[in-house]
């Protein structure tokens, strides 16, 4: 039997059913009780998101099969963000899952390109990568160790929001996890402060030793417990809108999430499997909701399609485990989706919660714990956010100047600092993103640094340009070998 | 180290390197013991291994065995593998720990093959399949660290390194940034440089004397600062280990070479007097002692920048942790490596210097905190130093990992640094630091399932154990000492 007999979840988003699911698959063996506390007025949230490969991982933990997956939440893969405009207007850059190149020498492929670029003869390196070929021609497959490079990438999906989360829902249910209608209209604390129960507004008491505030933005639970002060990211991240809305389906769908640079944030755009979601990502104090609203309907054809509008302010609670209550999601963290982390950040948060899950009825060192390692991983992942507007950028502007003014959080300043002087990327403790995802974001936006290293420059002087001109051919047949993507996709909705 | 680490990897992008050694000051010349890092120091810069073990009387060494440290009578073995393996996803040693606290468990070494190779004195070399748990430990080596660094040497001179002997009496620095321009010898004459490395030991010529870098000291936490020493006559068989034993005023060392063992007693001056030290160390020998005991002097800590202008301190002039976990070789290689791996051109860009300095200060810190949990995590009450340790505040990061172990035996992992999770078990258990609680995922698993499992893996290593040679075998096949001194067959890197 577990230190906590009962858990109730406050809210209904994915990261609420992703939550119950988690725990109860975790100790449900062992009489675990997960309630979800749903209100019947949900807060609104964007009609479609982009993940991160993790998820995958989460799929295996929870059981879940990833072709029904990909069937019963509309989904398409995703094997690169395409990032347009954010240096200058022309300049356009993936970010691939998936490696660059081969190591040369003992060094990572990238730093050669980076080699080349110190010498002025910039590359690309899409040209070195079968996910970012592949993705270029519209093509997508597993990615398999039967052939050489054909392991070297891997792959993420868009998801219609509401599918995903009815469909956890579903999966949470079938678990065991209860569920419970109604608001929190006053909660009851013991004398150390630790919550009892959740007084309902029909009166009802609902009673638990652990409580997880899953509410997004309003923090149901989380707001009334003192001393959880709010971490400010606003001058880094200005944003605090996001727009989205439902468009027709397009004719050849990329495995690729489409981001577009604007003078007061970005447009994004993705397809489903039956249509395809678009949004704009921006600053309210300096684009009214209508402004944006025409401004994407400019570009994506938005008629009468389906559309949502969320309100956020970017930033992190400073402790995301008070006493016996968590905060999982926007209630923790609020982190615009460029990087299409924000599931993967409430995953490990779940993931982090079930390793310290209590041994007893006190968890302060537990929290402890927690608090750190979840605040490494919300900063690193708020870092490579910043990044995006920081690099290679010449874009002016009031809102893009205000961003360039602000000084960087200090480990981001470290990291570009010995990157620029080196060529090195340094990575913290507990970073999402690997070294391969920063050098696809550094070299697609052309960020150069002055130099580097002498033994690497020794190291790369040798490597032999006709070995790197066969790898390029090689991807390109490989790439030209995948399906196209539409009917990898259609191909997964008619098996189902 | 250095020299022939900057040799072997940056020439020819280095013109010209210059190694200065007066043999009238000499050097420390203890530390044998090392760790398996030092191998992929050896292999990056081309070093054969089976000639340097013949080279430098060389042994294997699985580990480091801890007498007498929570209590005494007690003794476990930090050796370089982990316990087990995982089992659904969660720590081996959270499903010992359950039926540790229920009563049913069996030792936890019997999960280790290293330290059950250590205790019957057997060595083979790992396994080549990552996935078979013949190949789930490491090993490095106990040598005579003069021969090692002869060894060097002349590796080092083949490659073009040119070595100065004499000593150094002065350093002329430039007006307007004090930054080192040259070196003035005693006979006279100067050598010029643009980086110059600090690798003269506790004084720190360079780094200190020079240019006043400053040192944070650490004696609060780790109160030894002396050393005696001094070799024996060795007796069989040849343990692939070193071994640490707690003593009244700190600990001693053995370390067993193919010609001889190395002997040390590291203590606190506040506690106990040279001779006392001296005398002592002479009485627990295990054979006859081959010289007079020699003494040396040192504080715990660490440079405040071990890069401070155009010069890098390497070595024990970067800082000084006991040798309790045989550290310093690697600190040194730490050191170069890094150092290695930054150097873009002689303009020694302030980025790269602070970023240098943020890495070396975390790998110190780190071992030290390492360290100091030795002390720390004891029950031993019949000594003052014993008694101090016990009650000393100790570094916060040391403080909330250490609860959190008690509390439930969760360890807390770092990406970059020293010892891992293994290390740390190795250190909590043998030190008595046991968990009050285990993983609550274990209770999610059936018992009969997981024991079944556990005892497969036990079964596994005792058989495996059984078929290795000795240690004495093995390096009689191996790499027996050589006569002559070899000149080194350099892998090309
Ligand atoms: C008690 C004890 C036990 C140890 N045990 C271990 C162990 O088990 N494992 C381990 O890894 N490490 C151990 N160490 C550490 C190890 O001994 C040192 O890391 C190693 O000796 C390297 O020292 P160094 O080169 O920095 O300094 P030193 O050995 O002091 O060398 C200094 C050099 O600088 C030269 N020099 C100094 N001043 C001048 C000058 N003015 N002019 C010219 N030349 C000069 C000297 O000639 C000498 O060559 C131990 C240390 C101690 C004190």
């Amino acid at each position: 039997m577990t230190a906590l007999r009962r858990i109730v979840i406050v809210g209904e988003d994915c990261n609420a059913w992703l939550a119950a699911a988690s725990l109860k698959r975790a100790f449900g063996r062992q009489g675990l009780e997960v309630i979800v506390l749903v209100s019947e007025r949900p807060a609104q949230a964007a009609i479609g998101r982009w993940t991160l490969p993790s998820l995958r991982g989460l799929h295996s933990l929870l059981g879940i099969n990833e072709v029904e997956f990909v069937c019963r939440t509309n989904a398409t893969f995703k094997l690169a963000s395409e990032h347009r405009g954010w240096q200058h207007i022309s300049s356009r850059y993936l970010h691939v899952h998936g490696d660059i190149g081969v190591q040369l020498g003992g060094l990572p492929f990238y730093k050669y390109l980076l080699f080349r670029a110190v010498q002025g003869q910039a590359e690309s390196p899409e040209a070195y990568s079968l996910g970012a070929i592949a993705a270029r021609m519209g093509r997508f497959a597993r990615p398999t160790r039967r052939k050489p490079l054909a392991d070297s990438f891997t792959y993420a999906f868009h998801v219609d929001e509401t599918l995903l989360t009815a469909y956890l829902r579903e999966h949470a249910a079938a678990l065991g996890v209860a569920t419970r209608c109604g608001q929190v209209a006053e909660i009851a604390y013991a004398e150390d402060g630790t919550i009892t129960a959740l007084i309902l507004g029909s009166g009802e008491q609902l009673a638990g030793d652990f409580f997880i505030d899953c509410s997004g933005r309003e923090a149901v639970l989380m707001s009334r417990i003192s001393s959880t002060a709010w971490e400010d990211w606003r001058a880094w991240l200005p944003n605090d809108r996001a727009l989205s809305v439902r468009i027709p389906a397009v004719a050849e769908p990329r495995p690729v999430t489409e981001t577009i640079a604007r003078s007061t944030g970005w447009i994004w755009r993705f397809p489903l499997a039956q249509s395809a979601v678009a949004g704009y990502v921006y600053c309210s104090a300096l684009l009214s909701d209508a402004q944006a609203f025409d401004e994407l309907a400019q570009l994506v054809s938005v008629d009468d399609g389906e559309t949502a509008v969320q309100r956020f302010s970017q930033g992190r609670r400073q402790e995301f485990w008070t006493r016996n209550c968590l905060a999982i999601g926007e209630t923790a963290v609020q982190l615009e989706p460029l990087l299409g982390a924000n599931l993967h950040l409430a995953q490990i948060g779940i993931g982090m919660f079930i390793e310290l899950f209590p041994v007893t009825s006190s968890c302060r060192l537990e929290a402890i714990e927690y608090n750190r390692f979840m605040c490494e991983q919300a900063d690193s992942l708020r870092d490579f956010t910043i990044a995006h507007y920081r690099v290679g950028t010449t874009i002016t502007g009031d809102y893009w100047q205000a961003i360039q003014a602000a000084p960087l959080p200090a480990r981001l300043q470290q990291k570009l600092d010995l990157y620029l002087a080196t060529s090195r990327i340094h990575l913290f403790d507990n970073e999402t993103f690997d070294e391969v995802d920063w050098a696809w974001v550094l070299l697609g936006s052309g960020c150069v640094p002055d130099q580097v290293g002498v033994h690497e420059r020794s190291v790369l002087a040798r490597v032999n340009g006709e070995q790197v001109a066969v790898l390029k051919a090689q991807i390109e047949r490989l790439a030209a070998s995948m399906p196209r993507h539409v009917d990898f996709v259609q191909q997964h909705h008619k098996r189902a | 180290m250095s020299a022939a680490a900057l040799a072997a990897t940056l020439s020819p992008a280095l013109r010209h390197i210059c190694l200065v050694e007066s043999e009238q000051i000499g050097t420390v010349g203890v530390g044998e013991s090392t760790i398996p890092h030092i191998r992929y120091f050896n292999r990056r810069i081309g070093l054969d291994e089976r000639e340097l073990m013949a080279q430098t009387q060389a042994t294997f060494k699985l580990g480091i065995e801890f007498v007498d440290w929570a209590r005494i009578g007690d003794s476990y073995i930090h050796a370089f593998g982990a316990f087990g393996t995982r089992i659904g996803g969660v720590a081996f040693h959270q499903h010992w720990l359950k039926r540790a606290l229920q009563g049913r468990a069996l030792p936890l070494d019997f999960y280790s093959l290293p330290i059950r190779m250590a205790r019957a004195n057997k060595f083979a070399l790992p396994a080549d399949d990552p996935a078979s748990v013949l190949s789930a430990y490491g090993y490095a080596f106990q040598f005579d660290a003069a021969h090692y660094a002869k060894y060097l040497r002349r590796f080092s001179e083949r490659l073009g390194v040119e070595r100065i002997e004499g000593k150094v009496v002065g350093v002329r620095q430039r007006a307007e940034d004090g930054w080192i321009e040259s070196l003035v010898m005693e006979n006279g004459a100067t050598i010029e440089g643009d980086l110059f490395i600090d690798c003269s030991g506790f004084r720190g010529l360079l780094i200190e004397q020079t240019l006043k870098t400053g040192y944070e000291e650490w004696t609060h936490w780790l109160p030894c600062d002396r050393a005696v020493a001094v070799p024996s006559e060795k007796v069989g068989p040849i343990t692939p280990y070193t071994r640490a034993t707690a003593r009244e005023a700190g600990w001693q060392w053995r370390i067993p070479l193919q010609h001889r063992t190395g002997n040390g007693y590291v203590y606190s001056s506040q506690f106990l007097s040279d001779d006392e030290a001296a005398e002592r160390l002479l009485s627990r020998l295990d054979g006859r002692p081959l010289a007079e005991p020699r003494f040396l002097r040192f504080v715990a800590g660490r440079r405040r920048r071990a890069w401070n202008k155009n010069c890098v301190a390497i070595g024990l002039s970067s800082g000084f942790l006991e040798p309790l976990e045989s550290t310093s070789i690697y600190l040194i290689q730490i050191g170069i490596t890094t150092l290695i791996d930054y150097l873009t051109d002689c303009t020694f860009d302030p980025r790269v210097v602070e970023a240098y300095n943020r890495w070396i200060a975390m790998e110190y810190d780190r071992v030290r905190d390492f360290l100091i949990l030795h002390y720390h995590a004891t029950e031993r009450c019949d000594a003052p130093i014993w008694e101090y340790c016990r009650h000393m505040a100790i570094p916060d990061t040391l403080a909330h990992r250490l609860e959190l172990f008690r509390h439930r035996g969760r360890h807390i992992t770092y990406k970059d640094g020293l010892f891992l999770e293994p290390s740390w078990l190795c250190v909590y258990f043998g030190q008595r630091v046991i968990p009050r609680a285990y993983d609550p995922l274990v209770d999610s698993f059936d018992d009969d399932e997981v024991d079944q499992r556990m005892e497969a893996v036990r079964r596994q290593i005792e058989h495996a154990v059984a078929r290795m040679p000795t240690h004495d075998e093995f390096l009689r096949a191996y790499c027996p000492a050589s006569t002559t001194e070899e000149q080194p067959r350099s892998v090309v890197p």
